[in-house]
């Protein structure tokens, strides 16, 4: 009795091998598109926002260093920067979230293609 | 094996679509904006009362103040009840301190006492406005990431 053919396996995509391409192509799709669409935005703002952040620690500074405002009062300004800053981390963190989130479902959509073509009706 | 990685891919797939983070919540997002205006209203006010020699000082704000603190909470309840939503609670406690930490500001007066450079007080009151309006900006630009979710899907 022959082997059971390999390829006929991975031209239904039905193999580990076939499997793991269709999904790994998807989530790179998704990684792609999302960091040429997503990321440029959210890359300028956070570079505008820290240059600012780093504007205002300066203006700080000179403010605290003339006497035209108080100890206390610097501080409470650069508590508020701290949190503009953790704020900013915070979207960061998210949206990087969310374009890992769409390469997983891609992936597993893009598997659910496969194996519902495999068994001939929609399984999943 | 095959039918057993079948069974795996099968159970796998079952388990429905991935969340990392929460679903986009349309009453989070317009109570994000409405802070947003509202802190906006206050500093274009102090600004315009500092040009025309009016009273700017602290009690003349505290019902502002007061009602953009009611909303903070308001969302901070909200957001308790939304699953996945660790981020956005996380910003509005950061939100909630930064608007105490303005308060405090604005009860000092901005400037040390005997300031009375106008040039060095529209400065100070610059850079906080410029801290909470970066706080509120990368708020609402999650919110925008979020929207990828239809608003049905989120836990109310």
């Amino acid at each position: 009795m022959p082997p059971r053919s390999r390829t006929r396996s991975v031209a239904t995509g039905f193999s580990l091998e076939g499997i793991f391409q269709v999904m790994f192509d998807a989530a790179k799709n998704s990684l792609q598109q999302n960091v040429r669409s997503k990321w440029p935005k959210i890359r300028d703002l956070t570079t505008a926002s820290i240059k600012d952040i780093a504007q205002n620690f300066i203006d700080i500074k000179e403010l605290s260093d003339s006497g035209a405002i108080t100890q206390e009062q610097a501080k409470l300004k650069i508590s508020l920067q701290k949190n503009a800053f953790q704020t900013m981390l915070l979207t960061e963190k998210g949206i990087g979230l969310i374009i890992v989130e769409d390469a997983l479902n891609s992936a597993l959509n893009a598997v659910k293609k496969v194996v519902n073509t495999a068994v001939g009706f929609v399984l999943i | 094996m095959k039918k057993l990685l079948f069974f795996f891919i099968v159970g796998v797939i079952s388990c429905s679509e991935v969340r990392l983070v929460g679903a986009y919540d349309e009453k989070v997002d317009d109570g994000i904006q409405s802070i947003a205006k509202q802190v906006s209203a206050i500093f274009v006010d102090i600004d315009k009362k500092i040009d025309q020699q009016k009273d700017w000082s602290y009690p003349n704000y505290v019902e502002q103040y007061s009602k953009i603190e009611t909303e903070i909470k308001t969302l901070r309840i909200r957001t308790n009840g939304l699953s996945k939503y660790e981020i956005v609670k996380g910003q509005l406690t950061l939100l909630d301190s930064s608007m105490h930490l303005l308060q405090r500001d604005h009860q000092s007066g901005f400037v040390a006492p005997g300031v009375t450079d106008v040039a060095v007080l529209k400065k100070s009151i610059a850079i906080d406005e410029s801290a909470i309006a970066k706080s509120l900006t990368m708020m609402l630009e999650l919110q925008e990431g979020l929207k990828r979710k239809p608003v049905s899907s989120a836990k109310k």
